[in-house]
């Protein structure tokens, strides 16, 4: 066999090609080639080296086994042999997904944390209305079973609690003085479902102990909203906290607060525009109080008969008052309004 | 660590305790001798002496079942008598004997299963009647003829080429079978490095 030899300078191309001719003649007998790369003519590697991508793994195995170690003539008599070493080489994978989402963060960013608040509202938002829901109707109390309160009642029949009696004696006289109070209370709460009641007083004369322990003594389904721990709470996040703790709001990711803040900022680095992804004090409070007050609405409608169904749920409402929790809040304005609880009693009160 | 390493070279010879023999007899009548996945002696090479040739064999083992071998189970021995010839019908060294039925002089000498390859490799001598060109045909007409197809991918059907080189049989973890393979051209004698495109001449036919 005879080989023309081309002088680079006049042929400069035709060297790659003809390798890759070769190349593809020396392992085409194996299978489909999806391509051969050889290697850049101005590249300085050596030992020279071709990458072949064959159609199929079999394909691949079968020409590395064969081939390997096949010694190929030189050029010339005289000219060296080569030897032909093969192995896998892992293909680099190019995700066109991924690609795009990097290289267009203007769209893809946005489109990424609506997908995200999406989700939060979609997977998070009905646990914490069941979370709020088991708060008010007391659900997973443990003290309320009827077993535990009687194991309860048999432990302190063992147990001697002196001048207990005597204090209840006490105590329950000074309520059947107010008896008028809690049952103008009562008859308030059994008005309409629209209005609320504010119970003033000085400090220490029991206007907890009225509405909550005798007033809705018996009331079924009731929130009690303290605004002493949410004001007292330092920082914004431990005010999220203490008003999700109020109402029952679980889970609740508190730290999202600062977290945000911190992703707003490096979103708008890379976008060059506002996101509008952090969450504040004032967003993640209404947050809590509109999921509240969906949960108090399933409560409210929750254990109707088949033809009460069928009432529109305000007629409903209006007919059984008594269906309807009640929210008491407590400890509204105990802290005067300095700046920072305005805005929290503002929320409430709007609520 | 020993988990990771599932005793493939014992398929085909039984089970076999754990690192203690490299090859064994395994058909006594025939002498067929058979290696370990990584060749004769665990060398990672398979040499053919001057009058034997060795005929590469794919589809004979489960390929894509190979993730059962790392499995924290007993899999590995489940899998490997299932593809063993006597259930899987599949024995590369049969399939060359019934190939050609009427020479008497072709000899398997050795076999190498590659499980990471789905393949074996069938060494055997031969006499100077045929040359390894033509076996290599009468095998491949036969299996045209009468496609094996193993149980675990009944699309497919075993193929076979002649080795034409001197294979490096690898259990390299990090480098599983791939569609992608580098061809390096390195001096068949030590010392210089092959240009061969940069020297602007055609490359060689290659001589098979």
């Amino acid at each position: 066999m005879s080989y023309q030899v081309h002088s680079p300078s006049i042929l400069p191309h035709l060297a790659n090609v003809i390798c890759l001719a070769e190349l593809y003649e020396l392992f085409r007998p194996y299978g489909k080639l999806q391509d051969i790369e050889s290697q850049p003519s101005d590249s300085k590697i050596l030992p020279r080296y071709a990458y072949l991508d064959f159609a199929q793994v079999k394909l691949a195995i079968m020409a590395k086994n064969c081939l390997h170690g096949l010694e190929v003539p030189g050029e010339a008599a005289g000219a060296p042999l080569a030897r032909l070493k093969i192995s896998y080489e892992e293909r680099k994978r190019t995700n066109r997904v991924a690609d795009w989402i990097t290289n267009h963060p203007r769209i893809a960013l946005p489109i990424l944390f609506a997908l995200a608040a999406g989700f939060s509202i979609v997977v998070f938002d009905p646990i914490r209305t069941f979370f709020i829901k088991t708060h008010i109707t007391r659900a997973f109390h443990f003290s309320d079973n009827k077993v535990y309160q009687w194991f309860v009642t048999r432990a302190n029949a063992l147990i001697a609690t002196r001048g207990k009696k005597r204090e209840d004696v006490s105590l329950s006289t000074i309520w059947a003085s107010r008896k008028d109070n809690i049952d103008q209370v009562q008859k308030w709460l059994m008005e309409t479902s629209d209005t609320f009641i504010v119970i003033q007083g000085p400090r220490g004369s029991g206007k907890r102990e009225l509405v909550i322990d005798q007033a809705l003594k018996d009331a079924p389904n009731k929130l009690i909203v303290d605004c002493r721990p949410i004001i007292d709470a330092r920082g914004d996040s431990a005010t999220i906290s203490a008003a999700a703790d109020q109402v029952g709001y679980r889970p609740v990711f508190s730290w999202m607060n600062n977290i945000s803040g911190l992703i707003d900022l490096a979103a708008q680095g890379a976008t060059g525009m506002k996101t509008g992804f952090s969450e504040t004090l004032d967003a993640q409070l209404a947050k809590i109080l509109a999921n509240t007050t969906s949960a108090l609405k399933e409560v409210a409608l929750s254990n109707r008969s088949k033809e009460e169904k069928e009432l529109n749920d305000d007629t409903f409402l209006e007919a059984h008052p008594e269906r309807l929790p009640v929210v008491v809040v407590d400890n509204f304005l105990h802290k005067g309004l300095d700046q920072g609880s305005v805005m929290i009693y503002d929320k409430i009160s709007e609520w | 660590m020993s988990r990771l390493m599932p005793r493939r070279g014992a398929l085909w010879q039984g089970l076999r305790p754990r690192g203690q023999v490299i090859s064994r007899r395994y058909d006594q009548t025939q002498r067929r001798l058979v290696t370990t996945e990584i060749g004769d002696g665990d060398s990672g090479h398979i040499e053919a002496k001057s009058n034997e040739s060795i005929l590469l064999f794919n589809n004979v083992l489960p390929l894509r079942l190979q993730w059962l071998l790392w499995l924290p189970l007993q899999s590995d021995r489940y899998l490997e008598k299932m593809s063993s010839p006597k259930m899987s019908g599949l024995d590369p060294a049969d399939i060359l004997s019934k190939a050609l039925p009427g020479d008497s002089s072709i000899k398997v000498t050795g076999l190498t299963p590659r499980w990471r390859e789905g393949s074996a490799f069938v060494r055997f001598l031969h006499g100077d009647s045929l040359s390894r060109k033509d076996i290599e045909k009468a095998v491949k007409t036969y299996l045209e003829q009468y496609p094996h197809r193993p149980w675990w991918q009944p699309f497919a059907q075993i193929q076979t080429r002649l080795v034409l080189g001197r294979p490096f049989v690898e259990d390299l973890l990090r480098r599983p079978p791939s569609l992608r393979l580098k061809v390096e051209f390195v001096p068949a004698t030590a010392g210089e490095s092959v240009d061969l495109s940069q020297e602007g001449r055609s490359v060689p036919r290659f001589a098979h």
